[in-house]
């Protein structure tokens, strides 16, 4: 046995492998050898400095650091689960914040006004052309939102038609056609087309980055899409109340106009761009028949009618066109107004997105005056339910 | 030496010379693994200590030890589940923190080579004066940071995990003799190289 194989032992003594007679080897080794008994002094002496490093730790606790990022991971894991279950709908989490809470924080809400004008564009053609698809996948129970909203695009505003019309639908699909209709009767067609196109660039921009979510999870066509937008109507606070919905002056009626309807609109409709971020054909197709701001509200008794002029909310008398009431509030053009309801004592709700804001106000026709009834912050509608 | 590809084969656990850090309780691995996540918090809490200390002195540095071990301690989370009980929870563990750092260690920073290094000792006098007096810390941390990736992750493991040849054999996947190779070769350059530091007088 050589210096070299010797040394293996010496290595192996460190690590304390050798039996004893390996170890007696070694020392008788050791013992003749100055080289080696030199080298093994030094490896034993790194030996023990090596043992004897600090024990370092860390300078916080690296699991209290990462907890975020585990309830993230958590949150995720429940949102693939959640995208099969999504039907019960029910707190899938294996921790406590309710799923929509999730839902919510996935969502950007910037671009929520952009997913829904592509929804809308979507949600007609798909009306348009499928409507036996649509009328049962939308969750409504009934009547015939297709031909309604066709026949508003065609004829302009033939509005007592489809006030009669829709007075006789269930609420549901009053609200879903509401929103159809009102982009269907087109007079400012140009900046209706550009509003809804620069929107729809912002959907089709923001959807790649959107985060896995759970209202998109599925690949079934936009026809088939009405599921969906049920689900994510019934998951989602009313916070998109009214985001371009406009109901028209068909929706006139005090008992359609809660928000929770136009609510209902706004998801149904936002529901096709999930999966599609509207297809080229049908851009072009609604640049020919929407006008958002064409959001007309007709009063209960019919003799007044809620426009919006010059991007302000006017009260007109619905017969001579002589201006009732104007508001004080100018709005931009990317602003969004809602009308919401219309009482019975002369009192309208509507309601204006900007940005993220939503705010909502109260005009009452009778006393000539304009409240700001509620800022309702991130979408929440719940005071406007007066 | 391909690590990423072996590091994955399973390498039966022999437990000869089970020392070392406390193994975590079966019992809350299990309890872990069935979906208790309190349970499997607490295991990470118990291990982030042992995570962390290889992480440092593989990567050398505080920083990038919290990214490592966290990194680590979030792949435990998600991955507790292929955790099987054929091999030591604490291997396991370490499996996961050093394949991590190696692979940080390889994007991070070339080796800097041993005859590099020695180019700034070339002037060793006094050989005979030398006096073998103890080893400073922080050369030896030094030192560490010099050896090429995997011998230093086996002396992280034999002397900051306090592992056997099969502990780290089956966290690093391994043979036997390759790891003791790369142990006993790590030993003899560090030794070298802090002989070095103390002939050259430079940071004796």
């Amino acid at each position: 046995m050589n210096c070299q194989e010797r040394m293996e032992l010496m290595h192996r003594y460190l690590d304390h492998d050798l039996d004893e007679l390996e170890q007696q080897e070694m020392i008788l080794h050791l013992q003749e050898c100055t080289d080696c008994a030199e080298l093994f002094e030094r490896l034993k002496q790194l030996s023990d400095e090596l043992a004897t490093l600090p024990k370092v730790t860390p300078a916080f606790s690296l699991v209290d650091a990462i907890l975020p990022r585990l309830d993230e991971i958590d949150r995720q894991t429940a949102a693939k689960e959640g995208t099969a279950a999504k039907e019960t709908a029910g707190p899938i989490n294996r921790r406590s914040i309710p799923w929509t809470r999730r839902l919510r924080d996935q969502i950007s809400w910037k671009l929520f006004g952009g997913v829904l004008a592509a929804g809308i564009v979507l949600g007609i053609f798909v009306m348009n052309e499928k409507h036996l698809v649509l009328i049962p996948s939308a969750g409504m129970k009934n009547s015939d939102p297709s031909t309604s909203s066709r026949e508003m695009a065609a004829s302009g505003r033939s509005a007592d038609r489809v006030d009669t019309r829709s007075a006789a639908e269930p609420k549901k699909d009053l609200a879903a056609n509401d929103g159809a209709k009102s982009l269907g009767a087109a007079p400012q067609i140009n900046d209706a087309a550009k509003e809804v196109d620069s929107r729809q660039q912002s959907a089709k921009s923001g959807e790649p980055s959107r985060p896995n979510s759970t209202i998109s999870g599925s690949s079934r066509s936009d026809a088939v899409s009405g599921t969906d937008q049920h689900k994510v109507t019934a998951s989602s606070p009313s916070g998109e109340n009214g985001f371009g919905s406009g109901s028209d002056s068909a929706a006139g009626s005090a008992d359609n106009a809660p928000d929770s309807k136009s609510d209902e609109s706004a998801q149904t409709f936002a529901g096709p761009k999930q999966k599609n971020g509207g297809t080229g054909t049908s851009d072009q197709r609604f640049t020919t028949m929407l006008a958002p701001q064409d959001h007309n509200m007709m009063s209960p008794d019919g003799k007044l009618t809620a426009v919006i002029d010059a991007l302000k909310v006017v009260v007109r008398n619905t017969e001579t066109n002589e201006s009732v009431f104007t508001s004080t509030y100018t709005w931009q053009d990317t602003d969004v107004i809602t009308f919401l309801s219309w009482s019975a004592d002369n009192k309208l709700t509507y309601q204006v997105k900007s940005g993220e804001t939503i705010q909502t106000f109260v005009i009452d026709i009778n006393a000539k005056t304009e409240t700001k009834a509620a800022d309702t912050g991130e979408g929440r509608t719940s005071e406007t339910k007066k | 030496m391909e690590p990423g590809a072996t590091l994955r084969d399973e390498v039966p656990s022999i437990r000869l010379q089970e020392r070392g850090i406390p193994v975590v309780a079966p019992e809350l691995v299990r309890a872990a693994q069935s979906g208790d996540r309190e349970a499997l918090l607490t295991l990470l809490r118990e291990i982030e200590n042992h995570v962390y200390r290889t992480a440092f002195y593989i990567l050398g540095n505080e920083q990038d030890a919290l990214d490592a071990s966290q990194e680590a301690l979030i792949r435990i989370y998600t991955k507790i589940n292929s955790y099987e009980e054929k091999a030591q929870f604490k291997t396991w563990i370490q499996r996961i923190v050093t394949n991590i750092c190696i692979d940080k260690f390889r994007k991070a920073k070339p080796t800097v080579s041993i005859e590099e290094h020695d180019l700034n000792f070339t002037a060793a006098k006094n050989v005979e004066d030398e006096v073998i007096s103890g080893y400073l810390a922080k050369d030896i941390r030094e030192a560490i940071d010099k050896l090429p990736a995997h011998h230093r992750t086996v002396v992280v493991l034999r002397y900051l995990q306090d592992f056997s040849y099969n502990e780290i054999a089956d966290s690093l996947g391994l043979p036997l003799n390759t790891v003791k190779s790369y142990l006993f070769r790590a030993r003899q350059q560090l030794q070298t190289l802090l002989r070095e530091y103390q002939k050259g007088g430079v940071r004796g």
